[in-house]
């Protein structure tokens, strides 16, 4: 969850689709979803539909973190005295 | 090929998700677009598969559809398989004195009969009556699996009337009655693990109820 949190703390204001996240953070779809899951049901990430750029195209679920898990992310970077791009590396 | 078994596997792993995360499947779905245009659906298919099963698992609907199944598959069919096999070799008419499963599954060479001249006809009625309660047994499972409980208990209500018959007929024509120890031992085990059922099922649905209660009114 620590690689997910870090990774969407890095532009808390931007919505991510799950297939970025996928991309950027390495993690497969099989333990994504089930994070988004559970981030969401703990109120750490939130997430809204967006309609299909393309025609014909199933709507997209987008995602960002709460205030609480920017705080989160903010205060686990604050912990281990790294900032919060460098977790990533870890 | 590879986009058509990614597309079956994602909707198989749409439907593990379940109906409480239904939003979470279609989140999947959408994603797999992305996915074809990035090359890899295969994977992110199986991957979404995985996640789908894990979240089955964690969720209480998850775990009472996967007991459902074990259920239905560990026990009610298997008991109807046992009542088939029993019904086509002459349970309960026939004498298999102190034979083995294997030797009441071979069938050469005739077996005494326990009915006499006088009620010799009753062997085609205690035959469809075992008939009737392994297939009642394959009903009941699968109405289990559809959750649908009405359907069950009309189900559980014919088989305990087709289990009494069976005692009945038994202690009429003066057999051992022990021989009904199977049947009446099935439908025991059978109604018990229904009624946990049930009660887990009502137990979810209270959840969920008081979860959108709650919801509505935060």
């Amino acid at each position: 969850m620590l690689t997910l949190l870090v990774a969407m703390a890095d532009q808390p204001q931007d919505w991510r689709h799950g297939y970025d996240l996928m991309k950027d953070t390495g993690i497969s779809s099989g333990t994504l979803y089930p994070l988004l899951v559970r981030m969401t049901e703990q109120g750490l990430s939130e997430a809204e539909w967006r309609e299909p750029i393309q025609a014909g195209r199933p709507p997209r679920h987008v995602y960002r973190l709460t205030a609480a898990g920017v705080s989160l992310a903010r205060s686990i970077g604050n912990d281990r005295a790294q900032p919060v791009g460098e977790m990533l590396r870890i | 090929m590879t986009v058509a078994l990614s597309r079956c596997l994602m909707k198989i792993a749409i439907r593990c998700v379940g109906a409480r995360r239904r939003d979470w499947g279609l989140a999947m779905q959408g994603e797999f677009e992305a996915s074809i245009a990035d090359g890899k659906p295969l994977s992110f298919a199986l991957g979404c598969l995985h996640g789908a099963w894990r979240m089955m698992l964690t969720d209480p609907d998850g775990r009472f559809a996967l007991t459902s199944y074990a259920l239905a598959v560990g026990l009610i069919l298997p008991l109807a398989a046992v009542l088939t096999i029993g019904a086509i070799v002459g349970f309960p008419y026939l004498d298999f004195g102190h034979d083995d499963v294997v030797g009441i599954l071979s069938f050469g060479g005739a077996r005494p009969t326990l009915l006499d001249d006088g009620n010799r006809a009753a062997a085609s009625s205690l035959s469809l009556a075992v008939f009737l309660l392994a297939g009642a047994s394959v009903l009941i499972a699968w109405a289990i699996l559809d959750r649908n409980w009405d359907r069950v208990a009309a189900l559980e209500r014919f088989t305990a009337a087709a289990t009494l018959t069976l005692i009945v007929f038994v202690a009429l024509l003066g057999f051992d009655e022990t021989r009904m120890a199977l049947p009446i031992l099935a439908f025991v085990a059978q109604h018990v693990a229904i009624l946990v059922l049930v009660r887990w099922q009502w137990c979810i649905d209270r959840d969920t109820a008081n979860t959108q209660y709650d919801s509505g009114y935060s």
